[in-house]
């Protein structure tokens, strides 16, 4: 079942650009729920219930208005929205990584996957999400900013925060990521030297 | 005397710009990854149902154009 049963002779062209837009939308939205959540079944969950309410509420939509946003700022709202009724959420990077479903990259790129998901994990919610519109949806600081419900500066502030943050978790140098390291200073210095 | 090992990322202000360059390239990667994975077909499923159980004329069955909460 593919996307020709997804439109109609009957649909008006608004509809069918909206139809479009919404099966445009799959794979941002689920890159930016497996980012948020952290766990792909719950990022899947995200995205079913997004789009179900985005289909229930698609009269509310203004056409020629950034649809893609509006995708999004549901998803968030869903997103919290949950782990409110959860309670606060644990988060388990260990459990996330296990049950993630991997797309069998080379090793090492591989490895990069599991730094870079647990360094998100440990990301302020308000951060991470600021850090994933911005950084890595390309999305517009005005246009995380709405979604997010705060002012450009303080979307700007989190992102900035959020990217201190990585690199210090990730151990990101400005030269190049194989230069030395911590590790091979310990590795010089003798304990107990006097 | 023992010499305290440097920090992994000491971030001094000239540095700060590569460093978050680097990260961003880093996030992207990670992001581009994940994005390009093909979309499950419980989404385009869904997608096909939510239109089926609309009326023949396009209107919800219980009524839309209301606002989102």
């Amino acid at each position: 079942m593919g996307s020709a049963t997804w439109e109609r002779m009957t649909d008006d062209q608004e509809t069918r650009i909206f139809k479009a837009g919404l099966l445009d939308a799959i794979r941002p939205l689920r890159a930016f729920a497996i980012s948020l959540a952290g766990k792909p079944d719950r990022a899947d969950d995200l995205v079913q219930e997004t789009l179900t309410k985005a289909w229930a509420h698609r009269d509310s939509f203004q056409p020629g208005t950034n649809l893609r946003a509006w995708l999004f700022t549901i998803l968030r709202n869903e997103y919290y929205s949950q782990l409110r009724k959860r309670g606060r959420e644990i988060e388990d990077a260990d459990g996330a990584i296990a049950a993630m479903v991997a797309v069998p990259p080379a090793q090492h790129a591989h490895v990069d996957m599991l730094d870079m998901r647990q360094a998100l994990a440990k990301l302020p919610p308000d951060q991470r999400e600021a850090l994933l519109l911005v950084s890595a949806s390309d999305m517009a600081y005005e246009d995380a900013a709405r979604i997010c419900g705060v002012a450009v500066g303080t979307i700007k502030s989190r992102v900035n925060r959020a990217r201190r943050a990585l690199a210090a978790m990730l151990a990101v140098k400005a030269a190049s990521e194989f230069g030395p390291d911590a590790p091979s200073h310990a590795a010089l210095s003798v304990p107990g030297e006097s | 005397m023992t010499k305290a090992p440097t920090h992994p990322a000491r971030h001094t202000p000239k540095n700060s710009d590569a460093v978050g360059a680097a990260v961003t390239a880093r996030l992207k990667a990670y992001y581009d990854d994940i994005a390009r994975q093909a979309v499950p077909d419980r989404f385009l499923n869904l997608l096909a149902q939510l239109d089926a159980a609309s009326d023949p004329d396009g209107k919800p069955p219980g009524g839309g154009g209301k606002p989102s909460a």
